[in-house]
């Protein structure tokens, strides 16, 4: 946690007349009582002491100490001692306070005290011992001095002081020094004994009633009292002065509105010491809100930031630092807050929000804080992806600190932001000059094995292939115990199997194919990440397949199932072991072994693969020609009693087996009983039960069925329960097609976006696409979406509906811009080659038929009305009555 | 009454009053005499004060004064406010009010006398009341220690017992509306450090953990002294951290309770 600044620091109100009215009544009581202490010594002469007293109060009243203190020291020596010489002792205490002798005023205090314990002035004594202790760094006697002043919470009237804010300043100067002592509790304790501004008020105000009754007393007394007039006026003209100060104490604190502000700051200050962040939030909060428009706010909301962050309130957190910069955004803490800003942000992946924070205090910074800040941008643009932006902050970082703590770093991914841009078309080549030039300058980097690893990686980029290797195996000699091994071995194995894949021998193909899966299950060895273990054993397996290899493919994945049986990926290789027990011929075992094997996980809702071992499962059982004779059991009662289940199996385990029987389905061509099945998992089984495949698939289901209330919670539940699913795309595309459905083109855009970049769209890709081009289409970004619909309508892959779809928009488009032929030859294009999708071919021909009759061409526009009429696929579809009426528009006698 | 008589009752009775056991109740009248029990008896709105005539042997006579003529009374604290103190602090509301019950009628014909216990135990009745359901008639109490010219915080702590009964009944609504009125009002720790705590419970029973969390805490941070309410705050605190996830926070604070309040029913429940 960083330094607290020191927060505003209260002043109390100074007391000018104290030591006079001190000094006159110390004359009034001599006055009255100056007789000879019990010396052998002749008596002074009244006259003589009046003279020593004048001179020590004149010596104090210009600020003569020194003369002061000895004048009065003397009169002790010559007074008789008793409770007339109290002011006398007071007044050499104050004045050694005064001239800095601290060491003094603390021992003539303390003298006062037990020579008078139940003084007139016990408590202004006690306080100013407590000054005097503080200002000589005695703080354990200060704190002990100033817990004599805690009755002052019960203590009034004429039980009290006359300053109570003094004490406040008192107690936070001890509390300070506490704080800087590192006794953040003791502090605390101190602080919370300290009055209110309301308490000090209504002490402050009750201590004036008592001075005021003396006062009216003392002058009573004075104007009836002849012979003493000198003596009672002086303690009238004491009293006066004393409730003079007693009232402007009392109208500084009323003045001060914000008058607890250092103290409750100082209080959340200790509370975040104590990692009670909680306790400072509840503190920070009073003060924002108890003053709103307080200039010292500023500390309060700063103190905010680190209580809520401390008490992992993040957003909030977040929202404040935002809050400070446009509140005050030329405060000094500012960039500060920007930096903390950032650092949250980054923490809740909104690397957008961190860019802006850092940014902000970049601009902002000065001193040692703009090292950290600048390198921290650099490294929020590269989170982004803003490779040039990420460049300069990291090149501007070497520059302005080549031997700072983070150099290395900034040096190597400024290098390889070259690497990792994909808009520049000629990233590999600037990518492998500026690696080279960073292993050439940084010799002994901790970065030089993956710069070599990237290198390599250009070579395979530059078809280089034969380098590659070679860049390879060098970088196993350089490094052979580094952590990268795996992922380097990965890439010898894509290079071997790309040469395998580009060779016009066979023998030489096959040969390199060979090589190719010794590298990567040599990768998997080393592999240390569940990441690249499973690329490379799905490489490997692939290649396996391909060679029909299923002995060594089983082989493979049966000894990995034996390492490592508890992996995450086991059901993975489950999978590839059936799929070669199928493929050999042993598809009966192979669908046995895949049942045994997913019995296990059945009711374990987060393994995913348990429902891809159910999909291969479907497939062998679709594929399995019925006995002849005997009636098949059906694909859930062959499952149930494989797998003994009883009736009563977990929810999650009965809705699986029904998944499985509508894939059968499906793969039989039955795909509308597997839509019934699973819609009706959708009505009837509890969304908090079932596994991220289920979510998706029922929700799905549920959305097309109209059913949008219930699909949502599925949706919701499938991002809630599983953040890192594969799944995930099918919820945030479901999301955004009810956003498009109430017309709320803004979030159905971002949810599409968020099944492409958050979920990588792993199956809803051409969905979350379509989507995309839709929305764009929907906020009047016509070219964005333009582009987007011709990507769709361009790919080979999701050659169908989406095609026929993409194409009637971008004629829709076409026409929104004026291009009225284009957008027709667009709805032509549709009716002549989609003509297996209705919904857009009937669009498609009123589409045309209207821009015709836009353009004037009636003729044209009445024979698409009339060929789309006579289209008999079309007979049930609504916009048939709009041709009709047209075409009845165009040419009355048509029939 | 002669004058001389006059004179012989009014020592007479300043002798008798002077005789008074050190701790029974003493009436200060308007006109400057005073009297003690038991000598001194009540009866009805009045009290009876025996005389004895100077001078006359075994002679006796009785004063009557209106119990409105009092100016004050110096009445021990009876026994039973603090025993039923102690049957609400150990969350025992019926045992209270039966305790409070057997002393408050006493108390209540000098009700408006100063040195008059009857406030004391009028709001311990109140808080029983409202405890045990009785919603309406600790009102009733309350609206009566109003017209008494009750302290401010002895009725402030009767409404927000009320106020806490209507959050155990789930009337949250009515009981925010009551607790904001009450907000006003209320100056004294004690009176805060109760609707803190009451604020806490209706956040927490609406969902809300976090702001119930700074509301229960508000308690140990501006109102350490009052050490009555700490326990129910920390009990309050250390549930609205388990329920933030945060299992450390709440452990250390239940340690706090049950090692600052052992005895309090706060520290029981936490150990459940």
């Amino acid at each position: 946690m960083p330094a607290f600044s020191s927060p505003p620091r209260f002043t109390p109100h100074a007391h000018p007349n104290r030591i006079r009215h001190l000094v006159i009544f110390a004359c009034a009581a001599l006055a009255f009582n100056l007789l000879p202490a019990q010396t052998p010594a002749p008596a002074p002469a009244p006259s003589a002491l009046d003279t020593l007293f004048k001179k020590g109060a004149d010596a104090y009243n210009r600020g003569d100490y020194d003369t002061s203190i000895a004048s009065f020291e003397q009169i002790i020596k010559l007074a008789k001692p008793g409770p007339v010489l109290e002011p006398i002792y007071y007044s050499i205490a104050s004045a050694k306070l005064r001239k800095g002798d601290n060491d003094g005023a603390i021992a003539a205090f303390h003298l006062y005290l037990r020579t008078y314990p139940n003084g007139s002035q016990i408590n202004d004594a006690r306080a100013s011992l407590t000054k005097a202790l503080i200002a000589a760094k005695r703080m354990p006697e200060a704190l002990a001095a100033i817990a004599s002043l805690r009755e002052l919470r019960s203590r009034t009237g004429s039980q009290g002081i006359d300053n109570y804010a003094a004490v406040l300043g008192l107690t936070l100067d001890i509390a300070d020094s506490l704080m800087e002592a590192k006794k953040p509790a003791e502090a605390l304790e101190l602080l919370q004994t300290a009055l209110w501004r309301d308490q000090i008020i209504d002490r402050q105000r009750r201590r004036i009633v008592e001075l005021d009754r003396l006062f009216k007393q003392a002058s009573a007394s004075a104007s009836i009292s002849a012979g003493a007039e000198s003596a009672l006026g002086a303690n009238r003209d004491a009293l006066a002065s004393r409730l003079k100060d007693a009232k402007d104490a009392m109208k500084s604190v009323e003045d001060n509105a914000t008058f607890d502000i250092p103290r409750l700051l100082r209080q959340g200050q200790c509370y975040m010491e104590l990692s009670q962040p909680w306790e400072a939030i509840v503190v920070y909060d009073e003060i924002l809100s108890r003053f709103p428009s307080s200039p010292d706010r500023v500390y309060a909301l700063r103190g905010l930031v680190y209580a809520k962050q401390n008490a992992n309130l993040l957003p909030e957190a977040q929202a404040l630092c935002q809050r400070f910069i446009d509140e005050f955004p030329s405060s000094p803490f500012a960039p500060e807050v920007a930096a903390v800003g950032g650092q949250i942000a980054a923490q809740l992946q909104d690397n957008t929000k961190a860019a802006e924070f850092f940014g902000s205090a970049v601009q902002n910074t000065q001193g040692p804080m703009l090292e950290r800040v600048i390198f921290q941008l650099g490294g929020t643009r590269f989170a982004l992806g803003d490779w040039p932006g990420a460049r300069q902050m990291f090149d501007r970082y070497i520059k302005d600190y080549p031997k700072g703590e983070w150099a290395d770093n900034a040096g190597y991914r400024s290098a390889i932001s070259w690497f990792l841009d994909g808009n520049d078309a000629d990233r590999y080549t600037k990518a492998e000059k500026a690696i080279k030039a960073f292993v050439a300058n940084n010799p002994s980097s901790v970065y030089l094995a993956d710069g070599y690893y990237r290198l390599a990686v250009c070579q395979f980029a530059f078809q280089e292939y034969p380098q590659a290797i070679a860049a390879c195996d060098d970088w196993e000699k350089r490094f052979p115990t580094d952590g990268l091994l795996a992922e380097v071995l990965s890439l010898k194995g894509d290079v071997q199997k790309t040469i395998a894949s580009n060779a016009t021998e066979p023998k030489k193909a096959a040969e390199y194919n060979r090589a190719s899966v010794e590298t990567y299950l040599r990768a998997a060895s080393a592999a240390s990440s569940d990441e690249v273990l499973g690329y490379a054993l799905g490489e490997a397996g692939k290649l396996l397949e391909q060679e029909k290899d299923w002995t060594r493919l089983s082989s493979v994945f049966s000894s990995q199932i034996e390492r490592q049986p508890d992996s995450k990926l086991v059901m993975g290789w489950y999978y590839w072991v059936a799929k070669a027990k199928a493929k050999a011929g042993h598809a009966s075992d192979a669908w046995d072994f895949l049942a045994d094997s997913v019995g296990k996980q059945l009711d374990n809702p987060a393994n995913e693969d348990v429902e891809k071992i159910l999909e291969l499962m479907a497939q062998i059982r679709a594929k399995e020609r019925p006995v002849a004779g005997a009636p098949a059991p059906s694909a859930l009662e062959q499952l149930t009693e494989r797998l003994k289940l009883a009736n009563d199996a977990p929810a999650l385990v009965r809705a699986r087996l029904q998944y499985y029987q509508a894939r059968v389905l499906t793969l039989s061509r039955k795909p509308d009983e597997a839509e019934k099945i699973i819609l009706a998992l959708g009505r009837e089984m509890p969304a908090d039960q079932m596994s991220a495949a289920l979510l998706a698939v029922a929700g799905e289901s549920l959305l097309k069925a109209g059913d949008s209330e219930r699909a949502k919670p599925f949706f919701n539940a499938l991002l809630e329960r599983f953040p890192s699913s594969d799944y995930r795309d099918y919820a945030y595309v479901g999301l955004g097609n009810m956003a498009l459905d109430r017309k709320d083109a803004d979030a159905a855009l971002k949810a599409y976006t968020d099944a492409l970049k958050k979920a990588g769209a792993v199956h809803r890709q051409r969905e979350a696409t379509v989507g995309q081009a839709r929305s764009l289409l929907a906020l009047g970004q016509l070219d964005k979406a333009a582009k987007l619909f011709e990507l769709v309508a361009g790919a080979k892959e999701w050659r169908g509906e989406a095609t026929a779809l993409s194409l009637y928009y971008m004629g829709e488009i076409a026409i929104k811009q004026g291009d009225l032929p284009k957008g027709i030859a667009f709805f032509q294009r549709i009716f002549l080659s989609y003509v297996r999708y209705p919904e857009w071919v009937a669009k498609s021909y009123i589409a045309s038929g209207k821009a015709f009759e836009d353009l004037g061409k009636k003729p044209e526009a009445a024979n698409t009305y009339r060929e789309m009429l006579r289209n008999e696929k079309l007979k049930d579809r609504p916009e048939l009555s709009v041709a009709r009426s047209r075409l009845q528009v165009l040419d009355p006698s048509a029939k | 009454m002669s004058r001389r008589l006059s004179q012989l009752l009014t020592l007479a009775l300043v002798q008798s009053l002077f005789a008074g056991a050190a701790f029974s109740q003493t009436f200060y009248f308007s006109d400057g005499r005073k009297a003690s029990m038991p000598e001194a008896k009540t009866r009805g709105t009045n009290i009876v004060v025996p005389l004895k005539v100077a001078g006359t042997d075994g002679g006796s006579a009785s004063v009557t004064l209106p119990i409105s003529s009092l100016a004050r009374i110096e009445w021990p604290a009876p026994a039973a406010i603090a025993d039923a103190e102690a049957d609400l602090k150990a969350d025992k509301p019926a045992d209270a009010l039966k305790k409070i019950d057997a002393i408050l009628p006493e108390q209540e014909l000098f009700r408006d006398i100063p040195g008059s216990w009857w406030n004391q135990g009028a709001v311990v009745k109140a808080v029983a009341l409202a405890r045990l359901g009785k919603d309406v008639d600790a009102g009733v109490m309350l609206e009566r220690m109003r017209r008494a010219k009750a302290p401010a915080e002895d009725i402030s702590r009767g409404e927000v017992a009320i106020i806490d009964q209507l959050v155990v009944a789930g009337k949250t609504d009515d009981a925010t509306a009551r607790l904001e009125k009450l907000s006003e009002t209320v100056t004294d720790d004690g009176g805060l450090a109760a609707i803190a705590i009451t604020k806490g419970r209706i956040f927490e029973r609406a969902g809300k953990t976090q702001e119930a969390l700074l509301s229960y805490l508000r308690v140990p941070v501006f109102y350490p002294s009052e050490e009555d309410k700490m326990p129910a705050a920390l009990l309050g605190a250390a549930r609205a951290y388990k329920k933030l996830g945060d299992e450390a926070r709440a452990a250390s604070t239940l340690a706090t309770l049950s090692t600052r309040f052992p005895n309090s029913p706060e520290a029981a429940q936490a150990k459940l």
